[in-house]
C-alpha cells in the first residue's frame, strides 16, 4: 500500500506525540461517525462509541505496526464497537430516525440546502436501510467531505474499483427504488433488520 | 449484479470523479436512450439527501475531541447519565496514563517527569462542597527552553457537592441553538453515597 500524508502524523502519534495524536483524530473521526452509522448506531449511542473508539486509538495504536493499515484498523475499532453496542441490548433506533434528528438544524454548515425538505431525505435514508451493507457502508462514507473513492477503498482494504462498482449499484438501486411505487408502508424499519 | 456502463458513469459525475471522456460517453448513451439526464438528475438529489440525512453525525463527530484534549471543539458539557459521566472519566484516565506513558522517562527525546498525583486529598477542607480533589490529567508535557526542566500543562478535577433547586441541560431549539432545559429531578436515581 503506498504511503499517505497521514503517515508522519501516524509515526509521532504511535511514538506518543499528543498534538499527533490529537490531530490525527481530527482527521478521522468524521468517516468514524459514517462507519458506525453505516452499521446502524443509534444517533444517541454514537457518541458514546466515538468516546470508545478514540480511547482505542490512543491505547492501541502504538502497537500498530503498519501504519499502512491504519485505516483498515480504525475501522475494525469501529466495526467492533458497533457490534458491542448491538450485543449488550443498547437502545437502537432505526436509520432513518437517527440521521433525521437534527436535519432541520438550519445553522448547520453540513446540510445540504439543496435538500428540498425532510419527506426527500426520510425516504431516501429508508431506502438505505435496505442496501446491503457492503453497498451502503461506502455510500455512506462517500458523504464525508474529503473522503474520495480511494479513501474510502483505503479504509474497507478494497481496490479502488470495487468501491466505484459498489458505488454505481448503490445509487441505481436508490433510483431504481425511489422510481418504483412504494411496496410496504414508510413506517421506520427498525424491526426490519438487527444488527450485522 | 454487476452495474451498467450508464451507472458507474453516472456515479462517477456524483462524485465529481469524471473524466472529460466521460461526459463525452454519457452524452453519446443519453442521445440513444430517454432519460438518462433525469436518472444522472435523480442521482445528484439523492446524494444531496444522503449528504445532508449524514450531516447530523459528522457534527457529531466534530464535537468529539479526543478524550484528554483541551480542543477548542469541545462540546459544551450536558446533562447525560452517570454511567456516561464514569465512560468519560475513564476516557480521561487512559488518555492520562496514555500521556504519562508517552513523556515518561523511558522515552526518548523527553526529561524526566514527576506528576504528583493528589487524588483522595482534601482540596479546601474549609469549603464544605469540596468532597475531594482527583488525580490530575495531563494534556501536554514538554521540554523548557533550556531543556531542564519540563512545563506540564494539566487539568485540576476538584470533585464538589451542591444541593439545588434547579437543574439544566444544554439541549437544542428547533433552530438547532443551545438553549438550557430544566430537568426532573426525578430522572436521577438517589445514589446511596459518595
Amino acid at each position: 500500500m503506498t504511503s499517505s500524508p497521514d503517515d508522519a502524523l501516524l509515526r509521532l502519534a504511535a511514538a506518543g506525540d499528543a498534538v499527533a495524536m490529537d490531530a490525527l483524530w481530527r482527521g478521522h473521526r468524521r468517516w468514524v461517525a459514517a462507519v458506525l452509522l453505516a452499521h446502524h448506531v443509534d444517533h444517541q449511542d454514537l457518541d458514546d462509541l466515538l468516546q470508545q473508539v478514540a480511547v482505542t486509538l490512543i491505547q492501541g495504536l502504538g502497537a500498530l505496526v503498519d501504519v499502512g493499515a491504519f485505516r483498515p484498523w480504525l475501522r475494525a475499532i469501529a466495526l467492533n464497537a458497533a457490534r458491542s453496542a448491538g450485543r449488550r441490548g443498547a437502545v437502537r433506533r432505526c436509520l432513518e430516525h437517527t440521521v433525521l434528528d437534527g436535519i432541520e438544524a438550519p445553522d448547520s454548515e453540513h446540510v445540504d440546502r439543496r435538500v428540498e425538505g425532510r419527506d426527500e431525505v426520510e425516504a431516501t435514508m429508508s431506502q438505505i436501510e435496505r442496501l446491503p451493507p457492503e453497498l451502503r457502508e461506502p455510500l455512506l462514507l462517500r458523504a464525508v467531505r474529503g473522503l474520495g473513492q480511494r479513501e474510502i477503498a483505503r479504509a474497507l482494504d478494497l481496490p479502488e474499483t470495487t468501491i466505484e462498482t459498489r458505488l454505481a449499484r448503490a445509487r441505481r438501486r436508490l433510483r431504481r427504488a425511489m422510481a418504483a411505487p412504494a411496496t410496504s408502508p414508510m413506517t421506520n424499519g427498525c424491526n426490519r433488520r438487527t444488527l450485522p | 449484479m454487476k452495474p451498467t456502463r450508464e451507472d458507474v458513469l453516472i456515479s462517477r459525475v456524483v462524485d465529481r470523479e469524471e473524466a472529460p471522456t466521460d461526459w463525452r460517453e454519457l452524452d453519446r448513451l443519453a442521445a440513444a436512450r430517454d432519460g438518462l439526464w433525469q436518472e444522472l438528475l435523480q442521482a445528484l438529489r439523492q446524494d444531496a439527501a444522503v449528504r445532508a440525512a449524514v450531516a447530523p453525525a459528522l457534527a457529531a463527530a466534530d464535537g468529539r475531541p479526543l478524550p484528554g484534549s483541551l480542543g477548542a471543539d469541545a462540546t459544551p458539557v450536558r446533562g447525560s447519565s452517570p454511567s456516561a459521566w464514569v465512560g468519560w472519566a475513564a476516557a480521561l484516565l487512559v488518555a492520562a496514563l496514555w500521556i504519562a506513558a508517552a513523556t515518561g522517562p523511558n522515552r526518548p527525546g523527553t526529561d524526566a517527569i514527576a506528576v504528583e498525583p493528589t487524588a483522595m486529598t482534601p482540596a479546601s477542607p474549609s469549603d464544605p462542597s469540596v468532597l475531594r480533589e482527583l488525580s490530575r490529567v495531563v494534556v501536554r508535557a514538554r521540554p523548557t527552553d533550556d531543556g531542564r526542566a519540563v512545563e506540564v500543562v494539566y487539568v485540576r478535577r476538584v470533585l464538589e457537592r451542591a444541593v439545588v433547586n434547579e437543574l439544566y441541560e444544554i439541549t437544542k431549539d428547533e433552530h438547532g441553538m443551545p438553549v438550557p432545559s430544566p430537568i426532573d429531578p426525578a430522572r436521577f436515581a438517589r445514589p446511596s453515597s459518595y
